[in-house]
């Protein structure tokens, strides 16, 4: 059972995770809450669905390397959605008072829902999981003892993983990643150096976003299930799990969403499923209680 | 070895802005200075806390716009570039408060003074001879640049402006707050780089020691510029005595 509830935390948090960057991201360089996130994440989700019709179209949904091609292309094209989104709603207001670009975000985040309600339906949208994979792979797994690690949680914390060890490289290691976390700290001197600040930012959405849509076609892979509002529940989770984290902080956030989903998910096996969504609040009222900057917050070092 | 080819000839001026005003929204700081800054010059700009100095080269800097008036560089007009369009044709700011990155190490501070450097070899070899020339910094070279003493900031400042290898430097504040002993190493290090075919804007409090180093000088005060001559000749001039020198 303890075993059992650890796997089912860790994937759940794995994807609460990589929500949670794209919101802590954008506020490390912008100081700005993207509220609109949590919809790029349906948007992601509902991608999938379509990349997956794609392949089945052309008869390639049993093809090894189809998962990959489902997730990538919602990854894309959600990445385009962000980029979009940052030029459009909020580059516009970037000299406006800081509430402004706030209640922008609140816009896009209601005309997305809308979009995709009138495009896609009302109703709830299937996952049909099963032409991407065998029956074996949904129904099996990974026993150990008396937990069962399926195939599906396997594949969903394996590639939250590499996302995330993808994301550090890139933000440790490259030119630009360099440049991130000098306009988050400085964005004045970063220009003075030399840095384009909106490409930062444009790119500082697009990777955000990306994340984001990765962490939609895992939802829709693991609960077979997708509808217009999901954004809204798991992006305020993800923004609870990036501000427990410590907001700024990238490794914040990915610690914030697996303690997040470990919190849900001990608490539904041990205390209550009833209480399911409470547990994150809990958590960030305790964390914001001990630690008020989060738990690897710092005012100084952000991204 | 500091310096890139300078800007296609031109008239002697290197730098000049004609009747510059630039200011915060409704407030104008600058009342439409004009200045020149040819090859080789140090140039100091003298004034009083709050004259305009450093609103006039973050204005050459193109991060504030210009209400009237130009800025032309290397016989060019660059009034309303963007700053990484400034620093691409050779003009480096080192600012006040020198705005180290506080979490990025000593290296990572260099290498984003080289940002534009595409070329990650070119970057490197620009690392290796900014640690040849500042031993301390190669010592430090893996710790938070937050974590340096103020002098040693100045210095990772300076040799990080010196990374892109600048035709023009501006220079603000380079000694403000720091020991005697470190002052005179700024200084020593500014005429090391005028040496080195670096042309030099210096805005300093410290009028004495500027005007000593420097070829000619501004004064600016109130945002219109006052007073110009060569060094030597402010530093005897009777107002810039009396109000800047203590005398």
């Amino acid at each position: 059972m303890f075993l059992q509830q650890l796997i089912n935390g860790l994937t759940v948090g794995a994807i609460y995770s990589l929500i949670a960057l794209g919101y802590t991201m954008v506020y490390g360089i912008l100081e700005f809450i993207n509220f609109a996130h949590g919809e790029v994440y349906m948007l992601g989700a509902y991608l999938g669905i379509i990349a997956l019709g794609l392949l089945t179209q052309w008869g390639a949904a049993g093809w090894a390397l189809a998962p990959l091609l489902v997730i990538l292309f919602a990854m894309v094209w959600a990445a385009a959605w962000g980029g979009t989104i940052e030029r459009v709603a909020y580059r516009p207001l970037r000299a406006a008072p800081r509430l402004s670009p706030l209640i922008s975000a609140l816009g896009v985040s209601i005309v997305l829902q809308n979009f995709v309600m009138l495009t896609q339906g009302a109703r709830d949208q299937v996952f049909r999981r099963e032409l991407l994979f065998s029956s074996d792979f949904n129904a099996c797994g990974l026993s150990l003892g008396a937990c069962t690690v399926s195939y599906t949680q396997l594949l969903i914390i394996g590639t939250a993983l590499a996302l995330m060890a993808g994301l550090t490289l890139f933000v440790d290691r490259t030119r630009m990643g360099r440049a991130m976390r000098a306009t988050a700290q400085d964005q004045r001197m970063a220009r003075l150096c030399g840095v384009d600040v909106d490409t930062v930012i444009r790119t500082t959405f697009v990777i955000g976003s990306a994340l984001g849509a990765a962490a939609g076609v895992m939802v829709a892979l693991y609960y077979g299930v997708v509808n217009f509002y999901i954004g809204y529940v798991a992006g305020l989770k993800a923004f609870i799990a990036a501000v427990a984290g410590g907001i700024g902080s990238i490794p914040g956030a990915m610690l914030g969403g697996l303690l997040l989903g470990l919190a849900e998910s001990f608490g539904a096996g041990y205390l209550s499923s009833q209480y399911k969504d409470v547990y994150a609040f809990v958590i960030l009222i305790v964390v914001l209680l001990v630690r008020p900057q989060g738990i690897l917050g710092n005012k100084r070092d952000k991204v | 070895m500091l310096s890139r080819a300078a800007p296609a000839a031109g008239p002697a001026a290197l730098l000049s802005l004609r009747g510059l005003r630039c200011g915060y929204g409704q407030l104008e700081v600058l009342h439409g200075i004009s200045l020149e800054v040819r090859r080789g010059e140090i140039v100091a700009l003298l004034g009083a806390n709050g004259a305009g100095k450093t609103t006039a080269i973050a204005a050459i800097s193109g991060l504030l716009p210009a209400t009237a008036g130009a800025i032309s560089y290397g016989g060019r007009d660059i009034t309303g570039l963007p700053p990484d369009r400034i620093v691409a044709l050779g003009v480096v700011q080192v600012p006040e408060g020198r705005r180290i990155f506080p979490g990025l190490t000593v290296r990572e501070n260099l290498e984003m003074g080289a940002y534009l450097t595409e070329n990650r070899r070119a970057r490197a070899a620009g690392i290796e001879r900014a640690f040849a020339m500042f031993p301390r910094l190669a010592e430090r070279r893996d710790q938070p640049g937050g974590t340096l003493s103020g002098g040693e900031q100045q210095m990772l400042a300076i040799a990080r402006g010196l990374m892109s290898q600048p035709a023009l430097m501006l220079l603000d504040e380079p000694s403000l707050g720091l020991a005697p002993i470190v002052v005179d190493a700024v200084f020593d290090l500014i005429r090391e780089i005028r040496a080195g075919g670096i042309t030099v804007v210096l805005v300093e409090q410290n009028a004495q020691r500027s005007l000593e180093i420097a070829d000619r000088g501004y004064l600016l005060e109130t945002g219109a510029m006052v007073l110009e001559g060569t060094g030597a000749a402010l530093l005897a001039h009777q107002r810039v005595r009396a109000s800047y020198l203590g005398a």
